[in-house]
């Protein structure tokens, strides 16, 4: 492929702003006592909450990094390619509860194409994903951007 | 922990620099609790046909790390309204990584009082591989 022969396809063009299939995932102790021990989580105060008896305890808000499985990137057609995470931003409007089931709801906001920068010429897609909990509460909104280039030995 | 309060900080307050080194182990037990299993996190082959020169650390577990940097920083007082990161380079396993931050901004808003901050991470030949902000809510 030319360099300057444009990545961003009509069928890419095509999904920009649609929504995907939402999913339900839960808080669960387990789990975030997973991601806790993996982060070598030391406060007092969140290590009694995921261990304690309270179903219900507050959780800091990387429990909802536990969720990220869930947080499906629809498919869009012709991606070159690896992706790699390029940037990253969640907006939190209510606290986390151990056991509380969220709604993840996906959509493509956007796919911009760049010549230059770090991994060359490539295409910049920008997932969101609203989360909402059992109460119809919004809970977190995160926006991410995965930069995709052609793979090593792509145009040899 | 000694809870910090909006009065104590101030505008232009560096906070003190964190290392960790993120290992092979600490990457895996992140990628399995976040069932995020991309090659890129541990497979050198996959790695290097992306061009990186290794396993890298996940996107998401910078962010639970920079998380923990401003929590431990603020002694576990206010609640996070945001946190975006700009990965401007890979980060490896095994290579040690500088959590840094400062306070850029106090305001209310609605009421609520808040507190921005610059946030971000240093790889060991101090090259800035994340870059972010971060606002703080104290209600």
């Amino acid at each position: 492929m030319a360099d300057d022969e444009s990545l961003l396809t009509p069928a890419m063009e095509a999904v920009i702003g649609q929504d995907g299939e939402p999913a339900d995932v839960e808080i669960a102790r387990e789990v975030v006592r997973r991601m806790a021990d993996a982060l070598d989580e030391d406060d007092p105060a969140i290590l009694a909450a995921i261990k304690g008896d309270d179903p219900r305890a507050l959780v800091p808000p990387y429990a909802l990094i536990t969720m990220v499985y869930f947080m499906e990137q629809m498919n869009i057609p012709d991606l070159p390619g690896h992706g790699l995470l390029a940037a990253d931003e969640w907006r939190y409007s209510a606290p986390v509860r151990l056991g509380d089931r969220l709604t993840v709801a996906p959509r493509i906001a956007d796919i911009q194409e760049r010549i230059g920068g770090r991994v060359g010429h490539s295409l910049f897609v920008h997932h969101e994903w609203t989360c909402t909990n059992q109460d119809g509460e919004e809970v977190v909104r995160v926006r991410r951007t995965i930069a995709y280039y052609p793979e090593r030995g792509d145009s040899e | 922990m000694t809870a910090r309060t909006y009065d104590a900080i101030s505008e232009g307050e560096s906070l003190p620099t964190v290392q960790r080194t993120p290992t092979n182990f600490t990457v895996l037990k992140f990628i399995g609790a976040a069932w995020q299993w991309g090659p890129q996190f541990f497979d050198p082959q996959v790695a290097h046909r992306m061009a990186l020169e290794g396993p890298i650390v996940p996107g998401p577990l910078k962010i639970a790390f920079m998380e923990q940097f401003l929590r431990r920083w603020l002694g576990g007082a206010g609640t996070f309204r945001h946190i975006q990161l700009s990965h401007r380079r890979p980060d490896y396993h095994d290579a040690e990584m500088s959590l840094g931050g400062a306070v850029t901004r106090k305001y209310q808003e609605d009421g609520v009082p808040l507190v921005d901050f610059e946030i971000w991470i240093d790889n060991a030949q101090g090259e800035r591989s994340v870059r972010g902000i971060a606002t703080i809510a104290f209600d």
